[in-house]
């Protein structure tokens, strides 16, 4: 008798997605509601820089790359070679 | 009955409030042997001990017969005692969660205050588009930045097929896919010429010139 495979399913990935259109949909909601407060919008603003924070630091190559491209490329050739 | 005995009742009845008669600890008759009626009965304190359940630990009894009086006394005030410090330990609780709740109230009340008065230079919509433009400029599609693409678009190096032809890809402008030998076409089957017999179409949304690459955005 073989084994019934486990993994058969056709869109094994549209699990995945919903999961985060959910998410995304749920964080939006929350800071929606919380921007109509007048206690919540300031939370709102600076978690919005926080974000902003975290992107720039997780991209801090690109940015840089993006303000000085031509030292950029000598850092890339001086690596490389 | 023995002097002793006698002491000993005479010390009792002291002790009793208005040497009144009790039975059960409810006066019956007064000071002069007359019975009570029921108005004189209320004037008279009774002897009724206190709940069962309030009393901790019973007191334990004196040696001494002369100290009776005080003992009843005593146990009958730690009966009403017990009671009203069961009382007042209820409503000790009870103001102490009142005032535990109002300082709650009072330092959400403040928190909200605090962060309600920070300032919001440009407000939400500053760092909405700040994060909006970092995303255009940072996170690649398609091998390359939003910003690129529009860059590209602008210039005229990147776009949109304009149609889907039989036989061919048209470019930029309406021309035919000859034109642009340059333009990444995907599979042009039939070399993308005029004269091809198949059907064309983009594999993606947008084609790139390869004179874009050499654009520094």
């Amino acid at each position: 008798m073989n084994p019934t495979p486990t993994s058969t399913l056709p869109n094994a990935g549209t699990g995945t997605a919903l999961q985060w259109l959910t998410s995304w949909i749920a964080i939006l909601l929350l800071l929606a509601l919380l921007a109509k407060s007048s206690w919540g919008k300031p939370l709102v603003y600076y978690t919005l820089w926080l974000a902003v924070a975290f992107l720039a630091l997780t991209h801090a190559t690109d940015i840089a790359s993006l303000i000085n491209p031509s030292q950029a490329q000598q850092g890339g050739t001086t690596t490389s070679g | 009955m023995s002097a002793k005995r006698q002491a000993d009742m005479a010390i009792i009845e002291a002790g009793l409030p208005a040497n009144a008669l009790y039975i059960d600890g409810k006066p019956i008759m007064g000071p002069d042997n007359k019975p009570l009626t029921s108005g004189e009965q209320d004037d008279v304190p009774s002897l009724a001990p206190g709940p069962v359940g309030n009393l901790t630990e019973p007191e334990k009894a004196p040696d001494k017969s002369k100290d009776y009086a005080d003992y009843v006394r005593r146990t009958h005030q730690q009966g009403l005692t017990l009671e009203q410090q069961q009382q007042q330990r209820q409503s000790l609780l009870r103001a102490q969660v009142q005032r535990t709740v109002q300082g709650a109230g009072r330092a959400l009340n403040g928190f909200q205050n605090g962060v309600g008065s920070l300032s919001m230079l440009g407000g939400i919509g500053l760092p909405l588009a700040t994060i909006i433009v970092m995303l255009m400029l940072l996170i690649p599609v398609n091998g390359r930045t939003r910003f690129s693409w529009l860059w590209g678009v602008v210039t005229g190096t990147a776009g949109l097929p304009s149609a889907v032809v039989s036989g061919g890809v048209a470019g930029p402008g309406g021309t035919s896919s000859t034109d642009s030998g340059n333009f990444s076409t995907g599979t042009a089957k039939g070399g993308g010429g005029p004269s091809g017999a198949t059907t064309m179409f983009m594999p993606m949304g947008l084609y790139l010139s390869t004179g874009l690459e050499g654009v520094q955005l």
